[in-house]
């Protein structure tokens, strides 16, 4: 299993299973809970999916990264249109405190030693397996 | 090895001790001499002794504010202390369906300002997200230019004063490395006693310039020059009000040592630096901390910590649990961003409105720090140094420039007044020139009455001080014949008062009669005392020759 993404952006390339050290770290960054079984074959077949874009090759080829590179940049006068919807804001959010939002205080996150079954919390979403 | 250190050590307690003195002062950036602090040492701990010779090495990470009506991809207002989350709009609190619209003006003020320093501007630059989780970002990412941003390869040329006396000037300068338009945050606030932060958007989606600065410079002092320039010149265009304690001009310094010509050491980021004083203090603390941990044989580690300015000492940040993976893709909601150098690079059928083009730019740019300097010195024929304090202090040079017109003094003698008496007392008490108790038409009648030869030197400064002190409740001539420090010219009474005392002073006579002339400042001592310090001495000078002669 070998994954090896855009170089020029700085990515690593990532070689067999990825260990639990990945796994956490992945877990931190994408707040996605997929400690489970099927959260780990999960990964292991999207990494194995996306592996086949190496299988075209691209050298010389500038990647298209947008649908509108033939738009032009549309640009704004600095002119003061939107704003004062505080209340409207503010009902969005369950917890507020004097027209401040109140954002949920800092769960420490536990490695994957730690919690063998998949723990919930309030911050993190359970991964699905779309494949 | 002890002398630099030493003198480093000296010149940061006075640095302490005239701080304690204006806390709240700009900082002027003087100097014993130009050259940073090396630490010329020997290992102790370990068997081998090697001469290391070890230098500091910064590099600085600056995020200006734009200084725009409103924000970067929305159109809501930008401005300081405003109820909470009133400056928002859907956009900025990242509601689905909104979409980026790119202001005009953040692409002008990005365009100015590397033209100011002298950066090449990509006539193509794209925007991309830069992922991560927090509080203050209700997006999860934020938009900037990781790949190609608007400027890069530019230089920022500023100035040291240096010598023994600290009016020497040496120039120096420091590689832009490029800029890039980005999003700033909204602000948290810790309420630590309930376990809660509190989140205020109105500062999210203001436009930034991040200015990535080369690690070109050696220490502190470097820095905050370096940075107070910037200051100026931000001011000038108007892109940035670059007030830092109110958060418009962010600084973060990257600090290693290493010996010179060798790869260069594990670097630390210095965040929460709100001045440029704690800037220099901030870096200078690090670069030892750093010199010290080398030194005992110890590695530093790659890690961010923050200043304490109560401590004056940098501590770690809490852990940001290792490297960052930031997951950077292009913003797909945002096509290339197009810059043309002049109207002839234009697509032709494009809307005006439209289009940033740079030539036009250029031709506005006001006139920048480093061109006022020079003209102040060509046109009053003051030094370079003076050019250099007047615009170090925000309103000085109109200050100094509204005394000229007033009095028909030569601007080389009024520019002591404004650069030392006025700035001593403003400093002092911790004013700015806004504040200043003498207003410029006060000072420009007390120079009047010096250059007529109504008051001495002397006297003039008293007089000074005396206006201060009476805010302007009374004019120069007022306190003058009030207080009656008037010369005294009157040839009869001088005479008499210098008859009086080569009479008293047989000796000093003789002495003088025999050769030594310092004798004669004794004599003119005397008579100054007498007279109250308001005789002329080029008079009395005169008189006390004749009297002497005379008598002989």
């Amino acid at each position: 299993l070998f994954v090896c993404v855009c170089p020029a952006i700085g990515w690593q390339p990532v070689q067999g299973v990825p260990s639990a050290d990945l796994v956490d770290k992945l877990e931190r960054l994408a707040l996605v809970d997929f400690r489970t079984k099927e959260g780990l074959a999960c990964l292991e077949k999207a990494i194995r999916f996306a592996a086949q874009l190496h299988v075209v090759d691209t050298s010389g080829v500038e990647p298209m990264d947008s649908v509108l590179e033939d738009r032009i940049l549309h640009l704004r006068e600095d002119t003061v249109l939107e704003g004062n919807h505080a209340e409207e804001l503010l009902q969005l959010s369950k917890n507020t405190v004097e027209e401040y939002y109140v954002a949920p205080p800092d769960i420490p996150l536990t490695t994957f030693e730690q919690s063998c079954d998949s723990t919930r919390s309030p911050i993190r979403i359970f991964f699905c397996c779309p494949l | 090895m002890a002398a630099p250190i030493a003198a480093a050590r000296v010149r940061s307690k006075m640095m302490k001790r005239t701080l304690l003195l204006c806390p709240n002062t700009s900082f002027t950036v003087r100097s014993l001499n130009v050259e940073c602090p090396r630490y010329n040492g020997q290992l102790q701990s370990t068997t081998v002794s090697v001469p290391m010779r070890l230098e500091g090495v910064v590099g600085l990470e600056i995020h200006a504010q734009i200084h725009s009506r409103t924000k970067m991809f929305s159109g809501s207002a930008v401005r300081f202390l405003s109820p909470p989350n009133s400056l928002v709009s859907f956009f900025d609190a990242s509601l689905p369906g909104t979409l980026p619209v790119l202001n005009k003006r953040c692409v002008e003020a990005a365009v100015m300002t590397a033209l100011a320093l002298n950066c090449r501007i990509n006539r193509k630059s794209l925007f991309d997200r830069k992922h991560y989780f927090y509080a203050d970002l209700p997006a999860g990412y934020q938009i900037t230019q990781q790949r190609r941003p608007v400027a890069v390869d530019g230089v920022l040329n500023y100035s040291l004063l240096g010598g023994k006396k600290g009016n020497r000037v040496v120039p120096k300068n420091v590689r832009v490395k490029q800029i890039q338009l980005e999003q700033d945050s909204g602000k948290s606030l810790h309420d630590d006693a309930r376990g809660q932060t509190l989140v205020d958007l109105n500062r999210a989606g203001v436009g930034l310039m991040e200015l990535v600065m080369e690690p070109d410079m050696t220490c502190g002092e470097e820095a905050a020059a370096a940075v107070r320039e910037l200051q100026l010149i931000l001011q000038a265009l108007g892109t940035c009000q670059g007030n830092m304690s109110e958060g418009q001009l962010r600084v973060d310094a990257n600090v290693s040592v290493h010996r010179p010509g060798e790869p260069l050491g594990v670097r630390t980021e210095v965040k929460n630096i709100n001045s440029i004083r704690y800037l220099a203090r901030a870096i200078d603390y690090e670069i030892q901390r750093q010199m010290d941990i080398l030194r005992t044989g110890g590695s530093v580690h790659n890690e961010t910590r923050s200043y304490d300015s109560k401590s004056g000492t940098t501590v770690p940040m809490r852990d940001k649990e290792g490297l960052q993976d930031y997951r950077f893709m292009p913003e797909p909601n945002l096509p290339p961003l197009m810059v043309y150098e002049d109207s002839a690079s234009v697509p032709a059928g494009a809307d005006v409105r439209q289009t940033v083009v740079v030539q036009s730019l250029r031709a506005e740019l006001p006139e920048l720090p480093a061109v006022t300097r020079d003209r102040l010195v060509e046109t009053h024929g003051i030094l370079p140094e003076h050019a250099f304090t007047l615009l170090n202090e925000d309103g000085l040079v109109e200050y100094f420039e509204r005394v000229l017109k007033a009095t028909g003094r030569e601007p080389r003698k009024v520019i002591g007044w404004v650069t030392n008496e006025l700035l001593a007392l403003l400093k002092q008490q911790d004013l700015n020139v806004g504040q200043s108790r003498v207003s410029p038409s006060s000072m420009a009648q007390l120079l009047e009455l010096l250059e007529a030869g109504s008051i001495s030197s002397s006297v003039a400064k008293q007089v000074f001080q005396e206006m201060w002190r009476q805010s302007g409740a009374k004019t120069a001539t007022e306190i003058v014949s009030e207080q009656d420090l008037g010369l005294v010219s009157d040839a009869q009474r001088l005479r008499d008062v210098c008859a009086k005392v080569v009479d008293s002073h047989p000796h000093e006579v003789q002495a003088f009669r025999a050769g030594n002339q310092k004798v004669l400042n004794k004599l003119m001592g005397s008579v100054q005392k007498e007279t109250k310090g308001r005789a002329d001495p080029i008079v009395v000078r005169k008189i006390l020759l004749d009297e002497i002669s005379e008598s002989a």
